[in-house]
């Protein structure tokens, strides 16, 4: 569960039998366990749960996917795609973590020199993760 | 006996020019193709500096260590990744990218982890069904592979 596993509260949950089309802005977290299309933006961290859908272009301060993603994600801070997710579009970031078993297609641009220009530019602190945090590997 | 079953040991690779599937010698170092009949590296290699080459392909691991840079179309099976490569990979297996790791290319594989700090610009196809098309191999192709 995104929850537990990031230790984030996020002010805003979109439901699972929830579907929302058009551009949306959160001032912090969000949490996507239903569905949305368009244009997604927070200063916060957005995460995408197993069930959750997202036909969207996003920009946020840290990305989290678990489910299904078609558009571009950037983010000020991480990317981060968990073993369930489903990514097509590209990937701006200044950190990246893929773990195995999620499936990534499309274009990459990741590293510290990004950070300018990647995502909602002043993401709150208490949602800025520990650039020396280590990728879990096998 | 027991020598004798373990040079009959074998194990399942994919050739790095035809991408079809062969038997080996779980010790072989290197192999011709029955397919294509190129030359198939096998080994486990360390890349330590600088090193170009048109191609750098082997059915087993590859390591470029913290002070490489590597400038090459790469072909592995597994790829660790600490310092530097400039060209394509695609990886049969996993693809680990440390904290002080850059790739500039294209990269097709399996699977994927990247530690915070690492460098990444291109095309990544990140499939854990990845497995490339067999194909035919081009006679220019034929005496650029290199090993360290
Ligand atoms: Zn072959």
């Amino acid at each position: 569960m995104i929850d537990k596993a990031s230790g984030t509260e996020f002010t805003t949950v979109i439901g699972s039998d929830a579907v929302f089309k058009g551009e949306l802005a959160f001032e912090k977290g969000v949490r996507v366990d239903g569905c949305i299309e368009g244009k997604v933006a927070t200063k916060g961290q957005l995460a995408v749960s197993q069930g959750g859908k997202l036909q969207a272009d996003v920009q946020a301060g840290n990305i989290i996917v678990e489910g299904q993603v078609v558009g571009n994600l950037s983010a000020s801070s991480r990317i981060e795609l968990r073993k369930t997710a489903r990514l097509k579009g590209d990937v701006k970031s200044k950190t990246l973590l893929v773990a195995e078993g999620a499936a990534f297609t499309g274009h990459c641009q990741v590293g510290q020199d990004i950070a300018g220009t990647a995502g909602a530019s002043n993401a709150p602190a208490g949602n800025r993760i520990a650039q020396k945090e280590a990728m879990p590997r096998k | 006996m027991v020598a004798e079953q373990s040079r009959l040991e074998t194990k399942g690779v994919v050739c790095t020019h035809c991408d079809r599937p062969i038997d080996i010698p779980a010790t072989a170092m290197s192999v011709n193709c029955r397919h294509c009949h190129r030359r198939v590296i096998i080994e486990d290699l360390k890349i330590k500096a600088y090193h170009a080459v048109m191609r750098l392909a082997t059915a087993g691991r590859v390591e470029v260590l913290k002070k490489a840079h590597v400038v090459a179309q790469v072909r592995v099976n597994d790829l660790a990744v600490e310092g530097e490569i400039k060209g394509d990979v695609i990886a049969l297996g996993h693809v680990v990218v440390g904290k002080k790791g850059k790739i500039t290319g294209d990269v097709s594989c399996r699977s994927l982890a990247v530690s915070a700090g690492a460098k990444l610009h291109g095309f990544y196809r990140v499939d854990p069904d990845f497995m490339p098309e067999p194909s035919a191999v081009s006679v220019e192709d034929d005496e650029d592979d290199e090993c360290v």
